[in-house]
């Protein structure tokens, strides 16, 4: 038995659970820097001429291919090794994680260096994409099980930790560019280097102290395991995939992903062309609204194990249409406090849908195998993620190019993003609970 | 193993310490957006 097996990361009797929070959170904190990866678009289009793009430099376009495979292989490697998580234990996937997504790092750095972007491609897209996805499902299935009495909270905290790794991603990538850059350099390879090192670091923790409970385990306090057992029926991801809760859930995790970016892809020029505030100002609005993504992720999840899942996305996907029309409103007004405060609930909300989705196919499908269910479901997340923001920027350029004003040219992507939102609201309502046939003995 | 105060604390702190950086990044990105109004009046 190795120190990588699961049976080794089993947390002996008497074990603090309040210990596991911190690695899922430190694996996720890593993962979620995929989300700042737009910082190094610039500097990558100008590695050769440095202090402007220069003959033979890559397109900002060409650059941001990698981000798309990042996230497609996220989806990916999420359905296809999902089985595999379950089985092995979370201590060898994050190990497994940080092997792929600082290797991911160090092959973008060289990437840089021969100035070879199938290299970035194969880096930061291929190999970093596959240790997203493993690092994604296995904190947050560890967390589900060590808190059944709050399985919501858990998956928020888990998912809180991703989106905590964009604030850091960014600004951290660009005090490095900015610390190594010289006449000669942007800065990039260096700083990918030393953000390999810094990740693995923080993902070996993570490795490190996280421990599994043990199958009679049960949580501390009559108070806590009479609040919410956990379902005592097991579903098989290999059974789970076919039921129609599993393709209802997989559309409600899609439609608000998509509807999230309908705001967070044109966040900066949104404010500008509606509210006519300086860049600045607009880099403060996105800026805050990663904020409210963040507050989101963690207190719309927490509160689900109050409302029930249901009841949690039935709120998401109402509020959050009536809020999307409201916006025009809010122009018309020529109020930007209201403005910034109904797109922070709409994008908080957003992230409560991120992190609420693996306690909504933990209530479904039960513990058993919800970190590989969860990994099939995020497919839908790379879908929309991909698929999403070219739908609002062709949208929004065809407006533009008919002549609308730049003011009311996001009318319509609202107003489809609030029907899109209602779509997901159907579905929502249409999830029962999964018929006892497809429960194992 | 038996969980100590101590130990919690650390691994708390590890994650809370750059987590904070992160926020306090972010909204001190933010501030242009409170500092000044609008160029000029919405249409």
């Amino acid at each position: 038995m190795s120190f990588l097996d699961r049976a080794s990361s089993v947390a002996p009797p008497g074990f603090n659970r309040w210990l596991v929070p911190p690695a899922a959170i430190a694996a996720h904190m890593c993962i979620g820097q995929v989300y700042g990866f737009s910082v190094f678009k610039k500097p990558l289009a100008r590695a050769l001429g440095i202090s402007a793009p220069g003959p033979g430099d890559w397109s900002e376009v060409n650059v941001g291919v990698a981000y798309s495979i990042a996230l497609v292989l996220l989806g990916l490697s999420a359905a296809f090794f999902g089985k595999w998580v379950e089985r092995s234990g979370p201590r060898k996937v994050i190990l497994a994680s940080l092997l792929c997504f600082c290797g991911g790092l160090v092959l973008s750095s060289l990437a840089v260096q021969f100035h070879q972007i199938w290299l970035l491609y194969l880096g930061y897209g291929l190999l970093g994409g596959i240790g997203l996805g493993l690092g994604y499902i296995a904190p947050v299935s560890t967390l589900v099980k060590w808190f059944p009495d709050r399985p919501g909270m858990a998956t928020g905290m888990a998912i809180m930790g991703f989106g905590g790794g964009a604030l850091i991603g960014a600004p951290l990538a660009e005090e490095l560019m900015k610390r190594f850059s010289s006449p000669t350099s942007v800065g990039a390879q260096e700083a990918f280097l030393a953000m390999a090192g810094l990740y693995a670091l923080m993902m070996a923790f993570a490795a490190f102290i996280v421990r599994v409970p043990a199958p009679d385990w049960t949580p501390p306090g009559a108070a806590a395991a009479a609040r919410a057992p956990a379902p005592a029926f097991r579903v098989p991801v290999d059974t789970a995939w076919k039921t129609p809760q599993f393709w209802l859930l997989w559309l409600v995790l899609c439609l608000n992903v998509t509807a999230g970016i309908g705001i967070l892809g044109q966040a900066s020029p949104m404010i500008q062309d509606l509210f006519k505030v300086t860049p600045a100002a607009a880099a403060g609005y996105v800026g805050l609204l990663s904020l409210f993504n963040l507050g989101g992720r963690f207190v719309w999840s927490s509160l689900s194990d109050y409302t029930g899942r249901k009841g949690i996305y039935a709120l998401y996907f109402s509020l959050g249409a009536a809020l999307y029309l409201l916006v025009p409103w809010t122009q018309q007004q020529g109020n930007l406090t209201l403005f910034v405060l109904v797109t922070g609930v709409i994008i908080s909300m957003y992230g409560g849908g991120f992190s609420t989705i693996p306690a909504y196919l933990r209530d479904l499908f039960g513990t058993y195998q919800v970190g590989a269910i969860h990994g099939r479901l995020i497919t839908a997340w790379s879908m929309a993620a991909v698929i999403g923001p070219q739908l609002v920027d062709r949208i929004s350029a065809a407006k533009k190019a008919a002549g609308v004003p730049p003011g009311q040219s996001y009318n319509f992507t609202l107003t489809l993003m609030a029907g899109l939102l209602l779509v997901g609201l159907v579905c929502n309502l249409l999830v029962r609970p999964v018929a006892a046939k497809y429960h194992l003995p | 193993m038996k969980s100590s105060r101590l130990r919690l604390l650390f691994f708390w702190l590890a994650v809370i310490a750059p987590l904070s950086w992160g926020v306090y990044q972010s909204a001190r990105k933010s501030l242009p957006l409170f500092q000044r109004a609008p160029l000029s009046a919405p249409r």
